[in-house]
């Protein structure tokens, strides 16, 4: 085998080796237990979001008192279809 | 056919024309990064919400007055608890603090310290926690995000919180959630129930809503319908409602995503097409020369498209690879606040590094297999010029 393939063949099973180690961290990486702990403790659902303050925090509490929503509309809504 | 010879004239080939293959192997990988990158973002914000939504209640009953929500009587989780099936009823303050100088809010929780569960697991969060010190005077434990925040005001000790009835109230910072946590503590802000009452202008005995524990999943219907005939201004929200309309809101956002790398990738194939549809002199008498010296068309084909698949390999390893670096170690910088959002704190998450193998294998289906058809069509165009022809 040539010098060439060598060098080329390196690359290729670099870049193997890179994904193997992507595909067993990210199946074998465990979640930490501090954010079940701190949704124990609020009882609140859902992620910190930037959001809005005209936004509902948690998404699904909204109540459609405000229909300021510059976010992305989920298809159910005809918010989605005839924008606010 | 895998014989060194033949992979020694293969990665020739490769060298030779390694400009032309450069652009579409650049090219490649940013499409599969890119898409590759909101998949893990979206596919870890899913797994992380799942593991928060375990430990919510069942129901959630607000009180609705002409179609917004109001406070509701503390009193009524007592009322709910003797429904059968319902383990515990209880009250929940909470609320948005809006601080107008800056147009940001804080997300203020009121917890019951005198339920064990709460305080053993504050304790296990806030690492030296002494509940009693915390219970004394007006304390607040919060969240990364907000202490970033009211230190770069200068608020290091304590924070004054302007109420709704024209006072105020001073309130000191008693410990800081460490930065693990800021996916669901970011903008958080944990106080005594009785305080969070006052700094969010809830009279007493009142609540934002209240929660309802079933364990039993077949008691649920008939639970929501004991629910419902309590009261006529209820509204009653499910857990997997919930579940659901974070489920929606991440694959929507993913979806738009997947709808535009589709586009990307019919151009990208299509441009690919035409690139290989023009046939040089060089390859003509590449391919001439080939033939020449006994080369089936069925060889010449296998070279050509072994040649496209070692630079779409390559181009998918390289792409997942960088995109995982991209969200997981480097929390995604730009996308991020698609999924996060930019209008209040500024949030540096570090999600949970996770990979969805069936999303990987789908992706890399949609992307070799174009990829490679693309390339196909034009090889068998050239492969077949007769060799004389091929050399005049």
């Amino acid at each position: 085998m040539t010098r060439l393939s060598r060098v080329y063949l390196a690359i290729l099973v670099t870049l193997v080796a890179a994904f193997t180690a992507v595909v067993v961290d990210g199946t074998t990486t465990v979640q930490t237990s501090s954010l079940s702990l701190v949704a124990a403790v609020t009882r609140l659902p859902g992620p910190s979001l930037s959001v809005s303050y005209f936004e509902p925090r948690i998404r699904h509490y909204q109540d459609y008192s405000s229909t300021f929503f510059p976010g992305m509309q989920p298809l159910n809504t005809m918010d989605f279809v005839y924008a606010p | 056919m895998l014989h060194s010879s033949f992979i020694n004239f293969l990665f020739l080939l490769l060298q030779r024309h390694r400009v032309k293959h450069a652009a579409v192997f650049v090219i490649a990988t940013t499409i599969v990064s890119l898409f590759s990158s909101v998949m893990f973002l979206s596919g870890a914000l899913q797994k992380d919400i799942a593991i928060t939504l375990d430990d919510q209640a069942d129901f959630i009953v607000q009180k609705i007055r002409g179609g917004k929500v109001v406070d509701a009587p503390a009193d009524w989780a007592q009322d709910f608890s003797g429904i059968e099936g319902v383990r515990a009823a209880l009250p929940r303050v909470y609320g948005q603090y809006f601080y107008e100088p800056n147009g940001t809010y804080f997300t203020v929780v009121g917890v019951d310290l005198f339920d064990t569960q709460v305080s053993r697991n504050l304790e296990k969060l806030v690492a030296g926690l002494n509940i009693k010190e915390f219970m004394a005077g007006n304390n607040m434990i919060i969240g990364s995000g907000v202490q970033k925040f009211l230190a770069d005001l200068r608020y290091t000790d304590s924070f004054v919180f302007k109420t709704p009835d024209q006072g105020s109230i001073e309130v000191s910072i008693f410990a800081a959630l460490a930065s693990d946590s800021d996916l669901v503590s970011n903008d958080l802000v944990v106080m005594e129930i009785d305080l969070a009452r006052q700094v969010l202008g809830l009279d007493s005995g009142m609540a934002t809503d209240i929660i309802l524990y079933v364990p039993n999943e077949l008691e649920g219907d008939s639970v929501m319908v004991k629910i419902i005939q309590k009261h006529f201004d209820l509204r009653v929200i499910q857990k997997k409602e919930i579940a659901t309309a974070y489920k929606n809101l991440f694959n929507y956002k993913g979806g738009v995503f997947l709808l535009l790398f589709m586009v990307v990738l019919v151009t990208f194939v299509l441009i690919l097409y035409q690139r290989y549809s023009m046939i040089t002199g060089s390859d003509r008498r590449e391919i001439g020369i080939l033939r020449s010296v006994g080369w089936s068309i069925k060889d010449v084909i296998t070279l050509k498209v072994s040649e496209s698949l070692v630079v779409a390999l390559g181009a998918f390893l390289l792409g997942v690879t960088l995109a995982y670096g991209f969200v997981f170690f480097l929390h995604a910088p730009l996308l991020g606040a698609v999924f996060f959002g930019f209008a209040n704190l500024p949030v540096d998450f570090s999600l949970t590094r996770s990979i969805d193998l069936r999303m990987i294998s789908l992706l890399f289906l949609f992307f070799m297999v174009p990829f490679t058809s693309a390339v196909l069509v034009p090889v068998w165009r050239i492969a077949i010029i007769d060799p004389v022809e091929a050399m005049k």
